[in-house]
């Protein structure tokens, strides 16, 4: 019985073409395990542990081999799309347009499959048998969001080749399929959430470069959040989307006529919508160039930036309209269409202002919003490196983050405390890290979504409560007490400052058995708390002896720093045993070489410091409200 | 002092034990005057009476840790 989708000799024959393809990507992509293989193999076994929990390290080489290789395998697989010899004689084989669409998809999909499968099973094993940290379901619903943003980015690229007969057009038509729904539909949710854009339209883009983001899972207010890949209901939602944009791609495969071929476009609205994208994002492109320019030469010279504003809104107008043209003229390779297209480029100058101004407008006009307590799902911190990174994905967080994020309070009171102490929150986002909260609270969307609002802090004084009034707020609750003075869950790696990969498993061995030992509020003594909840201070591993502990549960990554000292006995022996091995001679010279230098001043000593810590622990006054 | 505590014996007992850490900088000299830091730690015994001094002192002061720095850091 013949299969109505897939015909295996042309699946075969697609196979066979793509190979070269195939097999250069699957190489790249072995290239960047070379890389990791080398970093492994080469590093100071002292470095201590390596997380690879951070789903970054996974998700940027697979992203960017898809960004490559899928328009370059769905541009060689429908070649002949753009040829008037090859295109009849294609439309003219005794297989039906769907399996011929059907075939040459599903042989790119095996190539990148490969590919992808191959690089992400090769990582795992080489994380593995390093004894790296490695968050294996993580791994996996990474994987599985490259497979969604494989369909996504592929269906987009075939729908953009039926729709033209050259490779210009239709490249800019593809990637106009891909971003445009994503951009309107961060649009849509901007109106019915009441939000904004952030602060420059820039900041938005690597979300949408992000096939991973789901925008409709996951809506404006989470955009400057962070990335979360085991979002089972943001997959389903991805799955949809890429499987719709399959079917528009078979159904404009099937509806496409053979004279199509070396012809710009069979759609005029799309080639009309792919050449506004253009001349729109140009524009904003150049006038947001031209401002970071003129900023720096005037660095807030608001004479200055007056003076220049007129003629740098004109220049950028006319590069952006030799833009527009020149689209339209390469796709084209007319005269006649791009003077007709002249009239349009209005709507860019519009379109552009619209996405320029009015969020801001909006913005201004409307009231903070606030949210109950009853409305409060969960809490979460920002780590603080994600909001820097072009990707904005979810880094690794403290035990304490991991715990409050997943704790539900068992009254009202906690969140109500929490609520109030924030006193407002708004979706505006603005960054202070360690004293100031990024605690954001989530609240239901509907529909599987999430909202997230952070507390905004500005203008000042910052609205948001401290990290040490929500950890005092946690610790009233028994439940979430317990939890966090309980030895975390999951699976472990372990860190000494000095130790190796192996030395330090010893220790952490010994720590538990400490640990087990000690009242809550002796484990307690042993979290640093210094200035925060979460101990994101970088001398954490500065001052005394320290052990931390990497772990994973389900999806889940945490860190967590406790302090050795005569509460773990065995531990501390353990590490001191290896360190005063290791490190004896050394420290004893540098402990002469500091005598010398103060009795002989030499200016051409190295830059040293010496700490000197007792390992006695002192009494903490606790603050009552935080007692077990 | 100092001189006395470089000969001090070494420690392994928490409840008697001075951790003493030197942090080594080595600068790249690259381009973007990276740097990277080495530290280096071991335990010395606390009964010593250069100790003793020590450890009086960081009580009276009521502090857990004291840096030693110098050459500007």
């Amino acid at each position: 019985m013949r299969n109505p989708l897939i015909h295996r000799g042309f699946f075969r024959e697609m196979v066979r073409q793509l190979r070269t393809k195939g097999l250069v990507g699957t190489f790249i992509l072995a290239g960047v395990n070379l890389i990791v293989f080398s970093v492994l193999i080469t590093r100071d076994p002292l470095d201590g542990v390596m997380s690879n929990l951070d789903p970054r390290l996974m998700a940027l080489p697979m992203l960017l081999f898809l960004y490559v290789m899928s328009p370059i395998m769905v541009f060689g697989a429908y070649r002949w799309l753009c040829k008037r010899v090859m295109s009849d004689f294609y439309h003219a084989l005794p297989l039906s347009r769907t399996q011929i669409y059907a075939s040459a998809t599903a042989a790119i999909f095996l190539w990148l499959l490969i590919a992808l499968g191959s690089y992400a099973v090769v990582n795992a094993l080489l994380f593995t048998v390093f004894g790296m940290p490695f968050n294996y379901l993580l791994y996996l619903c990474v994987f599985l969001n490259m497979l969604l943003a494989a369909i996504e980015i592929v269906a987009a690229f075939s729908i953009g080749s039926a729709l033209c007969g050259r490779r210009f057009a239709a490249f800019f038509q593809s990637v106009t399929v891909l971003f445009l729904p994503r951009i309107l539909l961060t649009a849509f949710w901007m109106f019915v959430e009441g939000d904004s854009w952030l602060a420059t339209p820039f900041s938005l883009l690597p979300f949408f470069l992000n096939p991973a983001f789901n925008i409709a899972a996951t809506p404006i207010h989470s955009l400057i959040y962070n990335i979360d890949f085991a979002n089972v209901p943001a997959m389903l939602y991805s799955l949809v989307y890429g499987a719709a944009l399959l079917t528009l791609g078979c159904i404009a495969f099937r509806r496409r006529k053979s004279e199509l071929a070396e012809n710009p476009y069979a759609s005029k609205v799309l080639q009309t919508a792919a050449r506004v994208m253009v001349g729109m994002w140009s524009l904003i492109s150049v006038i947001v160039l031209l401002n970071l320019r003129v900023a720096s030469i005037a660095e807030a010279d608001e004479v200055f930036s007056a003076y220049m504003l007129a003629p740098m809104t004109v220049s950028a107008v006319i590069f952006s309209f030799i833009f527009y043209c020149l689209y339209e003229l390469i796709s084209s390779k007319k005269w006649k269409p791009v003077v007709k297209a002249m009239p349009f480029y209005g709507l860019c100058i519009v379109l552009a202002l619209f996405y320029i101004f009015v969020p801001n407008w909006i913005a201004d006009l409307r009231k903070p919003s606030e949210v109950s307590a009853d409305e409060i799902k969960s809490y979460r911190f920002n780590s603080e490196s994600s909001l820097l990174l072009p990707f904005g994905i979810e880094n690794t967080r403290s035990y304490p983050d991991y715990l409050l994020e997943h704790h539900t309070f068992s009254d009202l009171r906690g969140k109500a405390l929490i609520a109030t102490q924030s006193k407002k929150y708004q979706s505006r986002h603005s960054y202070d890290s360690l004293f100031y909260s990024d605690c954001a609270v989530v609240r239901d969307g509907g529909l599987f979504r999430k909202v997230v609002y952070l507390p905004d802090s500005s203008p000042s004084p910052i609205n948001g409560p401290t990290r040490k009034q929500i950890y005092n707020t946690c610790m009233n609750d028994p439940a979430f007490a317990d939890k966090l003075l309980s030895y975390p869950k999951g699976m472990i790696w372990y860190s000494c400052n000095g130790l190796t990969a192996a030395e330090a498993k010893e220790v952490g061995r010994l720590f538990r058995e400490d640990f087990e030992k000690l009242t809550p509020g002796q484990r307690e003594t042993l979290i640093n708390t210094r200035n925060s909840l979460i101990d994101t201070t970088s001398d954490a591993n500065v001052i005394g002896l320290r052990i931390t502990l990497y772990g994973c549960v389900g999806t889940n990554n945490y860190y967590i720093t406790y302090k050795l000292n005569e509460l773990t006995p065995n531990a501390t022996r353990c590490m001191l045993d290896y360190l005063n091995a290791r490190y004896e001679k050394d420290v004893r010279q540098g402990l002469r070489d500091f005598v010398r230098w103060m009795e002989h001043p030499d200016d051409s000593m190295s830059l040293r410091t010496i700490y000197i810590g007792t390992l006695i622990r002192r009494r903490k006054r606790i603050p009552p409200n935080t007692r077990c | 002092m100092l001189k006395a505590l470089s000969e001090a014996p070494l420690a392994t007992d928490p409840a008697h034990c001075v951790t003493v850490r030197i942090f080594d900088y080595h600068y790249s000299g690259s381009i973007f005057g990276t740097a990277s830091v080495e530290s280096m730690t071991i335990g010395l015994n606390a009964d010593e009476p250069l100790m003793k001094m020590i450890l009086q002192w960081m009580r009276e002061q009521k502090i857990d840790d004291v840096a030693v720095s110098y050459d500007g850091v």
